[in-house]
């Protein structure tokens, strides 16, 4: 019943009154004619009934033949509904576009999910994936996931293992990080140890081999400093493993540029923003903003009761800058450039033993600062035992 | 009326072998709120108290309370409303 309602409703109906003494007539009438008409009751002596809307034309005759009069009491049914809104071609659009959107968005990969990493940063899976063919966008049904999981794998040495799963537009992706294995002390090989950075040597314990400099003398970078080469007790020539730590003075420098005039951030700023769609920016402002800014993008993820959706509002803060003379005085600007050579003294040699720390502001505002500190140069450097050019033979160029 | 009824349209009914006049009456009863009528050969007479259809062979009245033609072809009658009681009319 409840389906023969809905198909009169889907075709259109009329409801319609007869007024006149033979109904009956009527009645009988539209049976023989196989006009549909259900519904039929009288109500103050008035037949009330219901017509398929494409046959109302089709009762007129009967209700002639029949004396009667006959009038519509209501137009019922998705074509009148239609009819209402035939000059709004945007909203069939619309309908259309609702019921289409969901059915074809949810055949693309919208949002990829990276779990079981510990070292490596979502962020550089996500590239690495997007660089093999898996990034926001792709079709999901197309995606070969065992395939993109080994070449997941071959594209970063770091990880171990992969398997990504799509589960409508979201990209499960499940890796795991290789476990280096522990080094193996090699003291077997062939080996000198050379100077890695130019300095002044302060101190030597070499442990196997012969050292080949002096405490006190300067050495550059690539130096010999002990040789893998040692006479034994018979006066006969051995080669080994060098190992040796070798102390020396190492001077570090930093150059900064005191500028004239420098950008300063002002109280103004701007706050614009913006929708990405999928993989589509779109502004949400008019125009462009003229002068010199400094641009800070914050995207931010917008969820739907917990579900993260494939869409941002990135919001453009533009901050003014003014362009104005360097505000310090030459004191005050090396005590800054000074602050911030200690500070970089600290960053990358603060585990190293200072010897000294000098610094110099020339006119033209070229700071320099000369860090010396105490370390290790010695590196180790193989050499084979069938080559020509064997540790004695380098021992007197190098250790100049 | 009765036997004189014309041959349906519809090719698809005539096809199915529907426009054979039938002879057999059968009503059926669901209840006392609806009655179907095959082989119904009109209405006689229509009121909200009471119907009268015509059959090959005479007639059978319906009396009751707010009786209402549900579908009428020229086959078969469904009237709904609450039923008190019927009588065949030859």
């Amino acid at each position: 019943m409840l389906l023969i309602k809905l198909l009169h409703w889907l075709l259109g109906y009329v409801r319609f009154s007869l007024s006149g003494e033979f109904p009956e007539r009527f009645m009988n009438m539209t049976a023989s004619e196989e006009i549909s008409v259900w519904d039929m009751h009288k109500q103050g002596g008035i037949l009330k009934g219901c017509v398929r809307a494409d046959q109302y034309a089709a009762l007129r005759s009967p209700a002639r033949r029949a004396k009667g009069r006959l009038h519509i009491d209501k137009k019922v049914g998705l074509p009148f509904v239609l009819r209402r809104y035939k000059g709004r071609p945007g909203l069939f659009v619309g309908v259309i576009a609702a019921a289409l959107i969901p059915v074809v968005m949810s055949q693309f990969v919208w949002r990829i999910e990276v779990n079981g990493n510990v070292e490596v940063p979502d962020a550089v899976i996500i590239q690495e994936l997007s660089s093999v063919g898996l990034r926001r966008g792709t079709v999901g049904k197309n995606a070969d996931c065992k395939q993109l999981a080994e070449m997941l794998i071959l594209s970063d040495d770091r990880l171990s293992w992969a398997s990504i799963y799509i589960d409508g537009s979201v990209a499960q992706v499940e890796v795991r990080e290789k476990v280096d294995a522990p080094d193996v002390a090699d003291d077997v090989s062939l080996c000198n140890v050379v100077a890695a950075e130019d300095g002044r040597i302060v101190n030597i314990e070499a442990y196997r081999g012969t050292a080949v400099v002096k405490v006190g003398e300067a050495v550059t970078r690539g130096s010999l400093l002990v040789s893998g080469t040692v006479t034994n007790r018979v006066g006969g020539t051995e080669l080994c493993h060098a190992s040796a730590k070798v102390t020396a003075e190492v001077c570090h420098t930093l150059t900064l540029n005191v500028p004239k005039t420098v950008d300063m951030p002002a109280d103004e700023s701007y706050d614009r923003y913006a929708l990405r769609l999928f993989s589509l920016d779109i502004p949400l402002y008019f125009g462009e903003l003229e002068g010199n800014f400094a641009v800070e993008t914050t995207p931010r993820q917008l969820s739907f009761f917990g579900a993260k959706l494939p869409v941002y509002l990135i919001t453009e803060r533009h901050t003014v800058l003014e362009n104005v003379p360097f505000p310090l005085q030459d004191d005050d600007a090396e005590a800054l450039c000074t602050a911030a050579a200690k500070l970089w003294a600290l960053e990358n040699y603060g585990d190293r033993q200072a010897v000294s720390f000098t610094h110099t502001l020339s006119p033209d505002g070229r700071y320099t600062a000369e860090y010396t500190c105490l370390e290790d140069i010695g590196k180790e450097e193989p050499f084979s035992a069938e080559s020509e050019d064997t540790p004695a033979a380098t021992e007197g160029g190098s250790g100049s | 009326m009765g036997e004189s009824v014309s041959k349906p349209k519809n090719p698809l009914t005539r096809f199915a072998g529907l426009n054979e006049a039938r002879n057999d009456v059968i009503i059926e009863f669901t209840g006392n709120r609806t009655v179907t009528v095959d082989c119904c050969r009109g209405v006689i007479e229509y009121e909200p108290s009471v119907v009268r259809l015509g059959l090959p062979k005479g007639s059978v009245r319906f009396m009751g309370r707010e009786l209402e033609i549900c579908e009428l072809n020229h086959e078969q009658a469904i009237i709904r409303g609450f039923i008190l009681s019927m009588e065949f009319i030859i």
